[in-house]
């Protein structure tokens, strides 16, 4: 179960009942802080939504890809310096399949009008 | 069911289909093209190119894929219909 705790407990030697069962950390992210304004479309929660599973997928990936050593529950300087690498080029990898995704489709588009411009052309 | 309702309802599984498609080759692409590697933060001239690439093939194949699907539907819908009104 999870449960609050102050700073002065989280500073004391904790046994491993407590630690089995669960110590509750402040979150990384302050969700109120980030939390949009509902609007009328839902869009801008839709693009929280799409933000947090972002914030999800990249820890689990670089969570795998980083961090290799249980026998600390430490995170070592290395798998640190390797995660926050991997956030980033993840980051610029998404902007950059982003980026190719909205030109294939918009070269789509401009396929599809000039096909239907030209149909459209009096004989 | 009213067309007006039914266009609404393809356009939103469209939607939902594109978003998902675009998961899916963002996963795909990662592990095709980015090795778990991270000596560095900036993305290699090596991997950029192979991402460009990896991007064009998956919405190739995503299309080529979806007409061919649509063809075997479109053949099995006719086979269907023959076989029922054969044995009818």
């Amino acid at each position: 179960m999870w449960t609050l705790r102050t700073e002065a407990q989280n500073s004391e030697a904790q046994s491993p009942v407590t630690v089995a069962s669960g110590v509750h950390r402040k979150p990384a992210l302050n969700y109120t802080a980030r939390r949009p304004v509902r609007d009328k479309t839902g869009e801008s929660d839709r693009t929280f939504k799409e933000f947090l599973g972002t914030y999800n997928k990249v820890t689990e990936n670089c969570f795998m890809d980083c961090v290799r050593d249980f026998t600390t529950r430490d995170v070592k300087p290395e798998e640190s310096s390797c995660s926050e690498s991997c956030l980033q080029k993840y980051l610029k990898m998404t902007q950059r399949i982003s980026m190719r995704f909205q030109e294939y489709h918009i070269q789509q588009n401009e396929a599809l009008a000039a096909k239907a411009g030209l149909l459209g052309q009096p004989r | 069911m009213d067309p007006v309702k039914a266009q609404q309802l393809a356009a939103e599984l469209e939607v939902e289909m594109m978003a998902d498609m675009y998961n899916r080759m963002t996963n795909a692409c990662h592990r095709k093209c980015v090795p778990p590697h991270y000596k560095e933060a900036e993305l290699t001239k090596g991997e950029s190119v192979c991402l460009d690439r990896c991007v064009a093939k998956y919405l190739d194949l995503h299309e080529r894929l979806g007409r061919k699907l649509t063809e075997l539907s479109v053949q099995d819908e006719e086979m269907m219909r023959k076989a029922a009104v054969g044995s009818g």
